[in-house]
């Protein structure tokens, strides 16, 4: 994420102040140990530590010429009035809660695509749920959902919990105490709710070394979409699922949401798909896939989720670097007014 | 926002002991602060603690309460969505994120949540001043 802002900040002849979350300074510090004797001293810089003194410190300096933030909503909306003071551009994204919904023609046959449906649907607990476009929302349509989650079920069952270094793991902890006591509200809070657990709801009993990990089991919660576990980001692996009766139902509830950073569409109808991509307010749509990131696809929400986009090419040209018209006359003559 | 009885029948948002004890020693360090119940990304469920001022209040915060001298806001959007359920302020460990100043040394401020029950609900729904969303 952080080569997401770098690169195009480089390439456009720019210096670059980092700030990592306090939580994973980490790995930004390896990206810096590789790339730090390539680009010239204090191009690159980075900057760890407590946000609250550091970052509005870095937000207000009248030596930062563009801002680019990830996080959550209120730092988000400091960061715009802060830009708004200095007058610089600022680019936000803030997250989302990502509807993925699964028309009923994906269980038409019994085959490889079925498969990859039910895979897209599992997708939720990839990186443990923290990603931002996280596809967190399943929107099920009434007439498969029983036979439709049975496999899902059995799918998010397998799912191997252990040490993220073992090449057999397919899910390891999540980021820190804090995360994993958030996501434990939520599901508390989901329950309160009348939400009904399908799966998980727990941490994993696991023994050694891993037994005070921060591991989650990947879970599940059936409610409907005005529940808070349908409402807010977790950040973690938990679902919240839910059916519709037809299209226009399913993109009513895939837009009823604060956000607007990705969507999931699945069906056999190629018209249907396009439709819904049109319609879900979101700055990106994957169909009948989840979670891919090419380079040159815009990236960015709607709504809440944040203003503007990244990893395009005019992320490049209007954000790190300047549009100006340079007009040029090659002769000599005066134009003859006055 | 007025009630009927100058109080709120149901508070909307209440902290524990010890996010109590943090915020009187965070204003006794930085002055007047408030907290912003945040959303979206990352840690986005957590109140954000800021020095009063920093952030602009505008005509779509909803003022949800006080705690401990300190306003608790959330944005009517949010507040749409959340209002079925009292907030309640607590102290986690580890750094916050964001621009929100920490709790104390290593700690951070966290929202617990509570479903309102039904008498509550209706409780807060007779109180004037309802915020319209």
């Amino acid at each position: 994420m952080a080569a997401w802002k770098l690169a195009p900040a480089l390439a456009g002849g720019n210096c670059a102040v980092l700030k990592p979350a306090s939580s994973t300074p980490w790995s930004i510090l390896k990206l810096a140990e590789l790339i730090g004797d390539i680009v010239p001293p204090g191009v690159l810089n980075i900057v760890t530590g407590p946000g609250g003194e550091i970052g509005k410190a870095l937000a207000t300096s009248r030596r930062i010429a563009k801002i680019a933030f990830t996080g959550e909503t209120v730092t988000g909306r400091l960061i715009m009035q802060y830009a708004a003071e200095n007058i610089i551009p600022s680019t936000t994204e803030l997250g989302g809660k990502s509807p993925n919904v699964f028309f009923a023609d994906v269980m038409d046959a019994d085959d490889a695509f079925l498969d990859k449906a039910v895979e897209g649907l599992v997708l939720y607990a990839f990186n443990k749920g923290e990603v931002c476009t996280c596809p967190s929302r399943a929107l099920i349509q009434e007439s498969i959902y029983d036979r439709f989650m049975e496999r899902a079920l059995e799918r998010i069952g397998r799912i191997r919990q252990g040490n993220p270094l073992d090449l057999s793991t397919q899910m390891g902890p999540q980021n820190s105490k804090q995360q994993l006591d958030k996501i434990r509200s939520y599901v508390d809070i989901g329950l309160q709710e009348g939400a009904e657990l399908l799966i998980g709801g727990k941490q994993p009993e696991l023994d050694g070394e891993l037994a005070d990990g921060y591991f989650f089991e990947p879970t599940v919660l059936k409610g409907h979409n005005k529940m808070r576990v349908f409402q807010e980001e977790i950040f973690g692996p938990v679902l919240a699922v839910t059916t519709f009766r037809d299209e226009a139902d399913a993109l009513e509830i895939a837009n009823d949401t604060l956000y607007g950073l990705g969507a999931g569409v699945w069906t056999r109808n190629g018209s249907l798909a396009y439709r819904m991509g049109r319609a879900i307010k979101a700055g990106r749509v994957w169909t009948n896939c989840y979670h891919q990131y090419p380079a040159g696809a815009a990236f960015g929400g709607y709504k809440m989720s944040g203003v503007g986009r990244e990893l395009y090419r005019e992320t490049l040209t209007e954000h790190y670097s300047q549009t100006k018209s340079l007009l040029v006359s090659y002769s000599d003559q005066p134009l003859g007014l006055f | 926002m007025t009630y009927e009885d100058g109080q709120p029948p149901v508070d909307r948002v209440t902290a524990t002991p010890a996010a109590l004890d943090a915020l009187a020693r965070v204003r006794e360090q930085r002055g007047a602060v408030i907290l912003y119940q945040s959303g979206g990304c990352c840690d986005g469920s957590l109140p954000v603690c800021l020095e009063q001022g920093d952030l602009r209040i505008g005509g779509g915060d909803v003022l949800l309460g006080s705690v401990g001298g300190c306003p608790v806001y959330i944005d009517d959007r949010q507040y749409a969505v959340w209002k079925h359920t009292q907030l309640i302020i607590d102290v986690g460990a580890g750094e916050p994120e964001g621009f929100s100043l920490p709790a104390g040394d290593d700690r951070h401020f966290i929202t617990r949540s509570r479903v309102f029950s039904a008498t509550e609900l209706a409780a807060l729904r007779a109180m004037k001043g309802e915020p319209s969303s």
